[in-house]
């Protein structure tokens, strides 16, 4: 209960009620996004990319991000590592060198399959907890605040926000239908799997009915409060309130120089010196001299 | 000087046999507060949004005739001008939340009429403190209840300071407790704001408190326009036309004609009290 309180619903989860992030401009957790979930990339050594992993989950602390919510996120990083990995064990990449670390069957697991399967492997999940630590501590509005400032129109910050409203209504309808249904005696929870997947397809039909209707309505809305998607009133350019009230502090301007300066060596790094490459990491060498003495 | 002149309007919808409207005639003077009244499926709705211009602006159908906000034709007015002049919050509160924030949805509507930045941070001000919705501000749509998006949603169309406002069934999916706090706010924008108010609504009874002039719509036509004092002198026609009239006006009508009062009879709850009080002090 007390966890409760702390924090905040959005649409696709919840952010702390408080937290030191939301002293930084909006623009600037955005920059700050777009380096942690980007940067992996361009990166194929995994040690660095576990480092990434490792300032993630300290940002999330840091950040009072309810750690024990990242639970739900387990059976989906666990189903990604095995497809990746089953499919680099089925479809193998540079096979010629002939270094197999075992077999079943006629299939052989090749080591630098294997390796690149974990390189890529955890980039995704390096993108994965950026997504998660930036959504955990954004609002929907400092999302399109952040959009707005880094220059975008206003028909797409507002397009934008308008998909992220289409949403939060769809899933609200979502939940009257299925409480709709609990209360007439369904109980999902003892429906098979292939029961489930029909159930829920047969939500979408007045799911999308309503969504047509309500889409009808908000587009009356906004005709009402006499939205014009040009980005001007009156020939001068739209005013943005928001937009005016979040100013970027020097400590923003500070982040996001870093934030831009770290990003550009790393790029450096990556293109001109090769320092990030698979075959030039410690680990794949290591695993490599100690599995085949090479 | 006339708010609103409507003059033969006629509108049927695309696909429907009959017209809602079928040749509206009807004069608003500026300063009212105008009560609709009517049936389900009366055109109701088709008026008023005829009146806001989106009829026909955003409906397929055939339009005939003229609807004037201060004398220019609301066809020949843009989107941003009809916002100027005239607001309208619709019944379901969810529609019309097009924002991710309380202060957003307010601000939303203040831009698009090009209000300065400066300006939108006092009507802001002004509007939450009016509307009592202040601590709402940073609110996501998800956290608030209907009651609340319908006050922010009125909040923000009387931050746009149009001169008419038009709600179309503000209160029809709110519980009771958010129903009051609708009028209440009705009650705020009659008293102290200077502007033309036209409220469709099925509660007579909360709009015969506020209304100065009601409106009978009956099958696409106006049956009655009128003083709300004199509107319920003929029960029975307004109960022909399937409008339920409140309780303590029947019980007055019948008072009144066992004592074969000829005169109209009190149609307010203070007035109802006082009258009915006095008879049984032996007052005549």
């Amino acid at each position: 209960m007390e966890q409760t309180r702390k924090m905040q619903r959005t649409i696709i989860g919840y952010i702390p009620a408080e937290s030191p992030m939301y002293a930084l401009h909006p623009v600037a957790r955005l920059i700050l996004f777009l380096a942690t979930g980007l940067l992996p990339l361009f990166i194929e050594a995994p040690e660095y990319n576990v480092l990434f992993i490792i300032i993630i989950f300290f940002m999330l602390k840091y950040s009072h991000v309810n750690l024990s919510r990242l639970k739900i996120f387990l059976p989906m990083m666990i189903t990604v590592g095995i497809i990746i990995n089953l499919t680099y064990f089925f479809f193998p990449i540079n096979t010629e060198e002939g270094l197999i670390i075992f077999s079943i069957g006629r299939f052989n697991a090749h080591f630098h399959s294997f390796m690149w399967a974990m390189s890529i492997y955890i980039r995704i999940i390096a993108l994965l907890l950026a997504s998660i630590f930036y959504f955990s501590t954004n609002r929907e509005r400092d999302i399109l605040v952040g959009f707005r400032t880094l220059g975008f129109p206003f028909i797409v910050s507002y397009f934008f926000g308008l998909i992220l409203r289409s949403a939060g209504i769809f899933l609200e309808d979502y939940a009257i239908i299925r409480e709709a249904e609990q209360a007439r005696g369904l109980d999902v929870r003892n429906l098979s799997f292939g029961g489930k997947v029909k159930h829920f397809s047969m939500y979408l039909v007045p799911l999308f009915t309503l969504s047509i209707r309500k889409c009808e309505d908000i587009s009356i809305g906004l005709f009402s409060k006499g939205t014009e998607l040009s980005g001007k009133v009156d020939g001068k350019k739209r005013p943005d309130y928001l937009k005016h009230k979040m100013k970027l502090q020097r400590t923003d301007k500070w982040i996001i120089a870093t934030i831009i300066a770290a990003s550009l060596a790393v790029v450096y790094f990556d293109l001109v010196v090769d320092s990030f490459s698979l075959e030039n990491a410690w680990l794949y060498r290591t695993l490599r001299h100690t599995w085949f003495n090479l | 000087m006339n708010a609103i002149e409507i003059k033969d309007l006629i509108w049927r919808y695309e696909g429907r046999e009959t017209p809602a409207l079928k040749g509206i005639n009807l004069e608003i003077e500026e300063n009212q507060f105008i009560g609709v009244i009517g049936p389900n499926e009366a055109g109701k709705t088709s008026l008023v949004a005829a009146i806001k211009g989106i009829i026909p602006e955003n409906y397929n159908g055939i339009y005939k005739g003229d609807v004037k906000l201060f004398g220019k034709l609301n066809r020949d007015s843009s989107p941003r001008e009809l916002a100027r002049t005239v607001g309208m919050v619709f019944a379901d509160p969810d529609a019309q939340f097009t924002s991710m924030s309380v202060e957003e949805e307010i601000s939303f509507g203040l831009e698009n009429i090009g209000c300065d930045v400066e300006e939108i941070g006092k009507r802001l001000e002004w509007v939450c403190k009016l509307t009592n919705i202040e601590g709402l501000l940073e609110k996501p749509p998800y956290d608030l209840s209907g009651g609340q998006k319908q006050r922010v949603a009125i909040a923000s169309i009387i931050a746009m300071k149009p001169k008419i406002i038009i709600l179309d069934e503000p209160t029809s999916m709110l519980d009771p407790i958010s129903k009051d706090m609708v009028f209440d706010l009705l009650r705020i924008m009659k008293e102290q704001l200077n502007l033309t108010v036209i409220v469709v609504e099925h509660n007579v009874e909360k709009l015969v408190e506020l209304a100065d002039k009601l409106i009978l719509v009956h099958d696409g036509q106006i049956e009655k326009y009128g003083a709300t004092e004199t509107f319920f002198d003929d029960l029975d026609f307004i109960s022909e036309k399937s409008i339920r009239v409140p309780g303590a006006i029947k019980f007055m009508h019948m008072v009144n004609a066992s004592r074969n009062k000829g005169e109209h009879s009190p149609i307010q709850l203070e007035e109802i009290e006082k009258t009915v009080k006095g008879y049984l002090k032996g007052d005549e």
